[in-house]
């Protein structure tokens, strides 16, 4: 244990002040008696009634400086270190839209963000991580850091955007840190896409430790949302196109609804093929209006 | 300094428990008729028929006992208890002795007594004065007394009067006792209520003047609750002594505490033996007592009072 602020250290004399007003207090203090004549027998013991005794309320004032120098010293406990340099760590998150599929009773990017924090909170104290964000393009949150805290603040400031993902590019770049300044890094991976979809060559994904959350690979998605409309039509003849996608590697079912100023419009029941692609347009729309974009809760599910 | 700050809790439920109590005499003698009776006095007129004497000329023929007469063919005629108004002092040390320790009240228990003593005294329509005894560090006479009281109604002087008093002082029974009695030419019922802390010359001289002008003469011995256990006062600390101011610092170790009630037990038998010895009625009462208590069970059991 240390301390730094030993200019706190001469606040103990307080302590010795306080004794010395309860003996003050003590050799003031008369109790008045009758008559003195029936104690004449009785020995006087002027050192034992002298003597200092702690009653309960100068403990608690004694506990109570005590406690306020105490927090003037500043305490510390050091912590030995026996390595000059740590590890490098390098955490690329998955922020895709389907990360936000669910998974029971949480989203896959919540998995996804509690692996990451299990990873931060084993650091060594002098081990620096950098955090990279990948949609549909990767984004550098933080560099290389060993404020470990600020790294799990950030973590948390993350969230999945309705975005496609492109997630070999943010390994790439990744890598592309691992070897800086001499040191390499160890490049964890944080997505629910399986390895092989990544497109990389495999001596760099060797390299890679993958977390992938999600028990499937169910992504069904919206992948377009446009409306067209031009100056000279109104309402009734705008025309809006739906792109939906099947990223998964297995035929999916779902039900497409739009809403026009959340009244339902439009519904369609379809099935798509592994990794296809389907169209629907919208039209006749009764009434001008907002097309809520359709989240993947609302417009499309599975089935 | 303490004052008699019990004087006012005095409340009339407690006065009316006192209105069956008159004080019991022996030995004092009174000039004027009244109703306290006088054992071993005989009076030719009164209530209470105590025996028969003969007939001597000048002698009321209402009280001749006729069937007596017829009988012992013998003129005899009734005699009754004496009843006198009996002059009654009550004497109130007010030495800073009787205030201390403070948590014991002492002083205003004592000043409770002699109210509650003095409405005893004045519903039987007897006489009666009550008697500071002061001291000259006060500034004051030896005495401050009360003028005589007679009636009931007159009771109500006397709280206002033991309210004023203080205990401060050293104790001067002996010379207060003294110009009392210079001043006083009927002697009556001396009840003298103290703490009796002071050297013994002081309250044997002071009780002894008392028997000697031919007062019936009652010691009071009031005793403080922490008097009789000190622990309740302090464990260990610097003691004073509130009349000369001497200090003595004591630990209460089991043995000092020992040593202490041996002393007071003795102070309290010096006081009660020097009673005894002089036909003087000794009564000790603790301010851990109750106010009534005393009045109706203490002080009767010890003869001090009776029921009418």
């Amino acid at each position: 244990m240390g301390i730094l602020n030993p200019s706190a250290l001469p606040f103990f004399a307080l302590l010795g002040i306080l004794v010395l007003i309860y003996l003050r207090e003590r050799w003031r203090q008369r109790i008045a008696v009758p008559t003195l004549s029936l104690w004449l027998q009785v020995k006087e013991d002027k050192l034992r009634v002298r003597r200092f005794l702690p009653s309960l309320l100068f403990l608690a004032q004694a506990l109570l400086l005590l406690m306020l120098i105490g927090g003037l010293l500043h305490p510390y406990r050091p912590v030995t270190v026996t390595e000059t340099r740590g590890d490098r760590w390098i955490l690329v998150m998955d922020v895709s839209a389907s990360m936000q599929a669910r998974e029971g009773r949480t989203r896959r990017f919540e998995m996804a963000l509690d692996q990451a924090e299990q990873l931060v909170k084993a650091f060594g104290p002098l081990d620096e991580a950098m955090l990279i964000s990948v949609a549909t393009r990767p984004q550098l949150v933080s560099g290389f850091t060993t404020d470990h805290r600020q790294l799990l603040h950030l973590l948390e400031t993350l969230r999945p955007l309705d975005a496609g993902t492109n997630l070999s590019l943010g390994i790439e770049l990744a890598l592309a840190q691992r070897d800086r300044q001499g040191r390499q890094a160890r490049v964890h991976v944080f997505t629910d896409l399986p390895k092989s979809t990544l497109g990389l060559p495999s001596d760099q994904l060797k390299d890679l430790v993958y977390h992938r959350v999600g028990k499937s690979d169910d992504n069904l998605a919206i992948a377009a949302l446009q409306l067209y409309q031009n100056p000279f039509q109104n309402y009734s003849q705008a025309q809006a196109y739906v792109l939906v996608r099947n990223y998964a590697y297995r035929p999916k079912g779902a039900v497409l609804t739009v809403y026009l100023n959340d009244k339902p419009i439009f519904r369609r029941d379809f099935s798509l093929p592994a990794r296809d692609v389907v169209s629907f347009s919208v039209k006749g729309f009764d009434g001008p209006g907002k097309l809520s974009p359709p989240g993947a809760g609302r417009c499309a599910g599975s089935r | 300094m303490a004052g008699a700050r019990g004087v006012s809790t005095i409340d009339p439920a407690f006065l009316k428990s006192l209105d069956r109590l008159r004080v019991r005499v022996r030995a004092a003698r009174g000039h004027r008729p009244g109703e306290t009776p006088i054992p071993r006095i005989s009076q030719p007129w009164g209530i209470e028929f105590e025996s028969y004497k003969e007939y001597a000329p000048g002698d009321d023929f209402r009280y001749v006992d006729w069937n007596v007469v017829g009988r012992l063919e013998q003129l005899l005629v009734k005699t009754f208890t004496a009843e006198r108004e009996i002059p009654f002092h009550v004497f109130l040390d007010t030495s800073a002795s009787m205030g201390a320790p403070t948590i014991d009240h002492k002083f205003a228990f004592a000043a409770d007594l002699v109210a509650a003593f003095s409405y005893v005294v004045l519903i039987n329509n007897d006489t009666l004065r009550v008697v500071a005894l002061s001291s000259p560090e006060k500034g004051q006479r030896p005495f401050l007394a009360l003028s005589s009281l007679r009636h009931r109604s007159q009771f109500l002087r006397v709280p206002p009067f033991l309210e004023r008093l203080t205990a401060a002082g050293k104790t001067y029974l002996r010379e207060s006792v003294r110009a009392y009695i210079e001043q006083t030419k009927e002697p009556g019922v001396a009840v003298l209520v103290s703490d009796f802390l002071t050297e013994p010359p002081q309250y044997e001289e002071a009780l002894v003047l008392l028997k000697a002008r031919g007062y019936e003469v009652k010691a009071v011995h009031v005793l403080g609750a922490a008097e009789l256990e000190p622990s309740r006062l302090f464990r260990r600390g610097k003691l004073y002594d509130v009349e000369d101011q001497s200090e003595r610092w004591i630990s209460l170790t089991p043995a000092n505490l020992r040593r202490y009630q041996d002393a007071l037990q003795a102070h309290v038998g010096a006081v009660q033996g020097f009673c005894h010895r002089h036909q003087i009625l000794y009564t000790r009462v603790s301010t851990a007592s109750s106010l009534i208590a005393v009045m109706t069970e203490e002080f009767p059991r010890a003869g001090l009072l009776t029921l009418r």
